[in-house]
């Protein structure tokens, strides 16, 4: 009875979803406060819902309940609790209901935390809300229910693909969920925007805050699904331009265009059409995102066309939210009202060059991603287009905005003074310089974009510092006032000085890592060595292993520098039982300064071992730099100006406390 | 009927904190100025300002700028806030609320399964002997076994379970322990050999057929030890000596033995036949991969190539060998086996000439 208490949970939610989308509208249509708060209700109720019929669901995978289809399909009772956890949205249908939990909880809360927006908008947004979260409720009840029930239950269920049983990958799509989602407000925002005709400061500061985390969210999940391929897919690569990871990638860079319009909106009353379209075409890339992954039209259009009832439904939703809020733009935009004007070279003028050039930046990886799609569903051959199409499209494309970054938070809002831009940062062009020169005379003889791309990183490391350093003054007054001056900084400003930082971290790492990445590639009996970069690995040993569900060979790497032993590493191949799949586990030696990364291959015919072994420069900065991204992402997100903007907040909601 | 009354109860709390702003909420006291929301937030921005000129983070010029454009939209902002409208009638919001309903019930009729109770795997085995949930016994007697691996009676309990279930790998796996914990019989070493055919798709493997032909020394006379003896032989393209062993049998075999119509079934078939696929291979065949089938049928085809090889005469088997590589599109190993089959009845006109007519057919040079 617990799991048809969830299912009715959910479906409940799917009523009150309904509800949400339409009485709210209706009542900030009539300007009716009863209607419109009661769309604050329905947002805590579907929450409420969508929460107990997800523990219900997690339940019966912790119990192992093989009634449930879904569990038996993705589970297994010798399974650790752990995989039994993360194995509700390892699979399709519960990783669905994650999606609608996370987006509820987003709704809820705006209905909880929402008390500084005017009423009129809250509800609206809300009611928008409630419509994707209709729509998506629907997905799930009538397409890919994870409450269907078996009849009569089997004893065992099939289990999870062993290569999903992982820690990183267990809660890497919680994260890139609540990226994804966290973009549906920044676009219930655009929508009751535009609904209302008014696009105003109260809703810029309101849209950023979500937005902010939608970003970090995004960084973060990305990064853990980076993450994930570098280590357990075993080919010593961290980024594959694949269309899942591009499908994440491109809200990415539309929210960080978004995030730095909406400031313009904010403080200047100006962008505000773009930053409304932006915020729409934001959330239509991460629907298209759930789409492609979803809908198994990236593993083949044609199986997409046999079995397309999924498939379809979310390219109706697709279809109906983006042309729907894009017909609604098209009609409503030009009733808002143009704000501040600027000069081109000023604050205002930087951010709309950076906002151009994500916005062509994220075209070239759509074009990417979906051109092989469309080619292959007019019958074309089935191409892949590789790493080699985005190094030379994005590539070039970002190239001149990372140049840009530490010049922007230098300009002036208005009318920037360009004079003034170089006297505070020649200092920082000239150490990056001087370090791009030394990384050319290590590397006289290639690659060439080595001293360019190094320069480029410290440059925008050194930029970061030298905007710290001027807001505090370090050095033109005594150091107490400096740090005087910093406690004093607003924290979003620590947070823009910290995510440009973190982003000149993950340029050197993957500069690092793409032109001096050590690969070899040979055959080791054990006993024998080979270099690898600075190191010296000995392949020791081979054993026997066996895991609960799987059996395999774990072979022991010495590894040497120079003389000193530095460490014994472990790579595995595991074959899974029941599936047969095999697995590799790689061998890693993680330093600041580079990996050691090390697969044991198959047997040759001679009785050796074919060993994959790279030393991989400066990878960690990769993760470390998006670490830092999502950590200022987060200060930003404390500062205490978006708690701001409600009129009398304080005496309001205490009459309504008091009640 | 218990969890419709728990779903009545969910519905009507969900209504009841749907509506309780419409009962609690009064009008507010003044009309919400929008453009009040925006006053607040440029105050704040003009403290800021002030913020950041007392730090010297900003220069005095730039900050009458900022302070002046700040002011202007302050000023801006002061429009009269537009009138507020009384609350709507509260019987439109409760009439709404019949939507959370209206949706609900038929989505749960569609989706839902009401009558179906929870089945969490460890309530189901503890429950298992009263429940009659003979799968769930399975697994509890699989459990005890893991821990007690000499209980026979375990094993005993399991090999005719795991038969009827038709996961014969485990029930040979069962069949060989009980040999090895209560000692060697006729029945036993004949249903651990059954066990290890059927386990092989109704081929007898060699070390089935050593484990026949040691029941049968336990006991000559046992049916299925010999069935299956000769059937080993049969298989092995044994002919003459299958032949004699099933003859043998069949004397023995009174007449209304249940394993009679199989027997002369097996008899009947032709001797260089490939073993005749049991119910268990046909299933298994239907729900394979398309590749696994090709797979089966090509080492089907191999089989009775071996057959050929052993013992050539038999026209119509050539013929499907022939048929067969043809139609999996092995042109080469078609004509091989054409060039075989010809030499083979180099003196048999009438052979020949229905090898010449499938080759034409097959189109094999």
């Amino acid at each position: 009875m617990i799991a048809e208490f969830g299912h009715f949970a959910l479906i409940l939610a799917t009523g009150v979803a309904l509800y949400q989308f339409l009485v709210p509208l209706v009542g900030a249509h009539r300007g009716d406060t009863a209607l419109m708060r009661t769309g604050i209700s329905a947002a805590v109720l579907q929450l409420a819902l969508i929460a107990v019929s997800f523990v219900v669901l997690t339940h019966a995978y912790i119990v192992s309940d093989f009634s449930v289809q879904n569990v038996y399909e993705n589970s297994h009772s010798a399974k650790p609790l752990i995989y039994k956890i993360s194995g509700v949205w390892g699979n399709h249908e519960g990783s669905m209901l994650l999606w609608v939990l996370i987006l509820a909880i987003y709704g809820g809360a705006v209905a909880l935390f929402g008390r500084n927006l005017p009423l009129e908008l809250r509800s609206r947004v809300l009611a928008i809300q409630g419509a994707i979260g209709l729509a998506f409720l629907l997905f799930i009840v009538l397409t890919s229910n994870p409450f269907q029930r078996l009849d009569p239950p089997p004893i065992e269920g099939n289990g999870l693909n062993p290569i999903l049983q992982d820690p990183a990958l267990a809660f890497h799509p919680p994260f890139l969920y609540a990226g994804y989602v966290g973009l549906s407000i920044a676009f219930a925002f655009a929508v009751a925007a535009l609904i209302e005709g008014r696009v105003d400061a109260a809703w810029a500061r309101w849209v950023r805050p979500w937005t902010l985390a939608a970003w970090m969210f995004l960084t973060i999940g990305i990064a853990m699904g980076s993450w994930w391929a570098y280590y357990e897919l075993g080919w010593g690569g961290w980024w594959f331009w694949d269309p899942v990871e591009n499908a994440s990638f491109m809200p990415w860079l539309v929210s960080t265009a978004l995030l730095h319009s909406a400031i313009v909106v904010e403080k200047r009353n100006a962008l505000k059409i773009w930053t409304v379209l932006l915020s729409i075409l934001a959330f239509s890339l991460s629907l298209m995102g759930t789409f492609l992954v979803r809908s198994g039209v990236l593993t083949s259009v044609h199986a997409f066309a046999v079995d397309p009832e999924r498939g379809l439904f979310i390219l109706i939703i697709l279809c109906l939210f983006i042309g729907g809020s894009l017909a609604l733009f098209a009609w409503r935009a030009p009733m808002l009202k143009a704000g501040g004007l600027f000069a081109p070279v000023s604050r205002e003028g930087g951010l709309v060059l950076n906002n151009l050039l994500l916005c062509v930046a994220c075209l070239a990886v759509f074009i990417g991603t979906l051109y092989p799609l469309a080619l292959e569903t007019f019958d074309g051959p089935k191409i892949s287009v590789g790493p080699p199409f985005f190094n030379l499209t994005f590539g070039p494309i970002i190239m001149p905005l990372l140049l840009l970054v530490p010049v922007g938070p230098f300009l002036a809002w208005k009318r920037g003074d360009m004079a003034a831009v170089w006297r505070r940062l020649w200092k920082s062009l000239a150490v990056a310089v001087v370090i791009g020169l030394i990384v050319l005379a290590v590397n006289i003889r290639g690659p060439w974009l080595a001293p360019v791309g190094m320069a480029m990183a410290a440059w925008l490391v050194l930029g970061a510092i030298a905007d710290l350093a001027a807001r505090i003054g370090l050095f033109k007054v005594p150091l107490s006032s400096s740090w005087h001056r910093f406690t004093g900084l607003p924290r979003s400003a620590i947070g823009g000085i910290l995510a440009h930082g973190g982003l000149g971290l993950m340029i050197a790492g993957i500069i690092a890592i793409s032109l001096w990445k050590v690969e070899v590639i040979v055959a080791l009996k054990t006993g024998e060595s080979a270099d690898v970069g600075a190191y010296t690995v000995t392949f020791l040993s081979e054993t026997p292993l066996s895991g609960p569900n799987y059996t395999g060979r774990a072979g022991r790497f010495l590894v040497k520098e120079g003389d000193r032993e530095i460490t014994t590493l472990v790579s595995e191949k595991r074959n899974f039982q029941p599936s047969g799949m095999p697995t590799t586990e790689v061998g890693l030696l993680q330093t600041l300064l580079g990996d050691v990364y090390v697969v044991m291959g198959d047997e040759t015919t001679d009785g050796a071992r074919a060993m994959r072994m790279y030393y991989n420069p400066l990878v960690n900065f990769i993760w470390l730099g998006a670490f830092i991204m999502f950590c200022g992402g987060l200060l930003s997100l404390t500062d205490r100006r978006y708690r701001v903007g409600a009129p009398k907040r304080a005496i309001s909601a205490q009459a309504v406390a008091a009640e | 009927m218990m969890i419709w009354i728990v779903f009545a109860i969910m519905t009507a709390a969900v209504i009841a904190v749907l509506l309780s702003p419409v009962v609690k909420a009064r009008p507010l006291a003044q009309g919400q100025d929008r453009n009040a929301f925006d006053r607040a937030i440029f105050r704040d921005q003009l403290a800021e300002l002030d913020r950041d000129v007392e730090r010297g983070a900003i220069a005095p010029a730039e900050a009458d700028a900022a302070r002046n454009e700040i002011s202007r939209r302050l000023i801006a902002a002061t429009a009269p806030p537009h009138a507020s409208r009384p609350l709507g009638t509260p019987s439109m919001a409760l009439l709404a609320a019949l939507i959370v309903p209206a949706v609900a019930l038929p989505l749960y009729l569609k989706a839902g399964s009401p009558q179906l109770p929870d089945m969490p795997l460890s309530t189901r085995l503890e429950n298992a002997t009263e429940t009659g949930d003979y799968e769930a016994m399975i697994v509890r007697v699989e459990k005890h076994l893991a821990q007690n691996q000499d209980d026979v009676e375990g094993w005993k309990v399991l090999a005719p379970a795991y038969r009827r279930a038709m996961r014969w790998a485990d029930a040979a796996e069962a069949e060989r322990n009980i040999l090895r914990l209560s000692g060697p019989t006729a029945n036993g070493l004949a249903d651990y050999g059954e066990a290890m055919v059927m386990a092989n798709q109704g081929t007898v493997s060699a070390e089935a057929h050593e484990v026949f032909r040691k029941a049968l020394g336990l006991d000559a006379k046992l049916p299925k030890a010999r069935f299956y003896a000769a059937l080993a032989l049969k298989q092995e393209g044994k002919s003459a000596e299958a032949k004699a062993a099933f003859e043998a049998f069949l004397a023995d075999t009174p007449a209304d033995a249940p394993w009679r119509d199989m027997l002369l079934a097996e008899m009947n078939d032709a001797v260089a036949r490939p073993p005749a696929l049991d119910q268990q291979t046909m299933k298994d065949a239907a729900s394979m991969s398309p590749e696994d089938q090709q797979a089966m049928i090509r080492s089907m085809v191999d089989g009775l190539e071996e057959k050929l090889k052993a013992n050539g005469d038999d026209l119509q088997g050539w013929l499907r060998l022939i048929r067969a590589r043809g139609v999996l599109g092995d042109a080469g190993k078609a004509k091989l086996a054409y060039d075989t089959a010809k030499s083979q009845f180099k003196d048999n006109p009438e052979a020949l000439a229905a090898l010449d007519g499938l080759a034409q057919e097959m189109k094999i040079p």
